[in-house]
């Protein structure tokens, strides 16, 4: 177990960093694709978007477990890289989204 | 279903505790420049407050639908569309931190000093990211809360 820890950990990173950009993907299209109702009339609703979002996103994040770790076993260095440079696209991600496509 | 006096005092445990997260967040922000320097009490405890704070606003979430969005979104849009930009804005925060968290805790792990410093830099990179949103997120809250609140 020991032996796979580092691959593991960057798993982790991996599936925490795809929800948020899961998160503001599906954000993004609800704004620039669906019609959506006006927030002022829709007096009660049992559906509510944002943890319908979180949802998805944790739902992908576990879909890329697989593929984070055999990503990582294969070359750990290099993945630790790439989430290095996703860390940012991420925040950039979620940031854009939330300001202009609220 | 939840009282009003108790909804008015969990709003303001979350808008007090939100404003500690910006804080706490900002202390890994800086101390992580360094990719040598350790801070796991700083990042556990800036995470640790992050969630929390995350778990009282998704407490009180549903109960903002169902009495205050709606009359926000009808005397000022404005304000309602500043608290959907806070949810999104709020989302990553988390997220990020939680992901500084995990790469700062785990640095003893990776042995290659290359790894371990591109690790570093991730949680370093992460925190800033988060800081700077909750920041956003924090003054937002307050702009809607200081307007209408349960």
């Amino acid at each position: 177990m020991r032996k796979h820890l580092p691959a593991a950990i960057a798993t982790a990173l991996a599936s925490v960093l795809s929800i948020p950009a899961t998160y503001a993907v599906l954000r993004a299209y609800d704004v620039l694709f669906k019609k959506e109702p006006d927030p002022a009339k829709i007096v009660w609703s049992a559906y509510i978007a944002m943890f319908w979002r979180l949802g998805v996103g944790s739902y992908v994040a576990g879909m890329l477990i697989p593929l984070a770790f055999m990503a990582a076993r294969a070359d750990l260095a290099k993945t630790v890289r790439v989430l290095c440079t996703c860390v940012v696209v991420v925040a950039v991600l979620i940031g854009f989204q939330g300001i202009f496509m609220p | 279903m939840t009282t009003t006096l108790l909804l008015r005092v969990l709003e303001r445990v979350h808008g007090h505790l939100g404003w500690l997260t910006v804080a706490a967040l900002l202390h890994p922000a800086i101390f992580l420049r360094n990719p040598r320097r350790r801070a796991r009490l700083s990042v556990s405890l800036a995470t640790g407050f992050c969630i929390v704070t995350a778990l009282f606003g998704a407490y009180i979430y549903p109960e903002y639908r169902n009495r205050v969005k709606q009359h926000i979104f009808i005397e000022v849009p404005k304000l309602g569309w500043m608290f959907e930009r806070k949810e999104h804005l709020a989302v990553g925060a988390v997220a990020l931190a939680l992901a500084g968290c995990i790469a700062h805790l785990s640095l003893p792990v990776y042995t290659e000093d290359a790894t371990r410093r591109n690790v570093a830099v991730l949680a370093h990179r992460a925190f800033v990211a988060a800081f700077l949103l909750a920041f956003a997120v924090a003054v937002l809250g307050v702009s809607v809360a200081s307007y209408k609140s349960f």
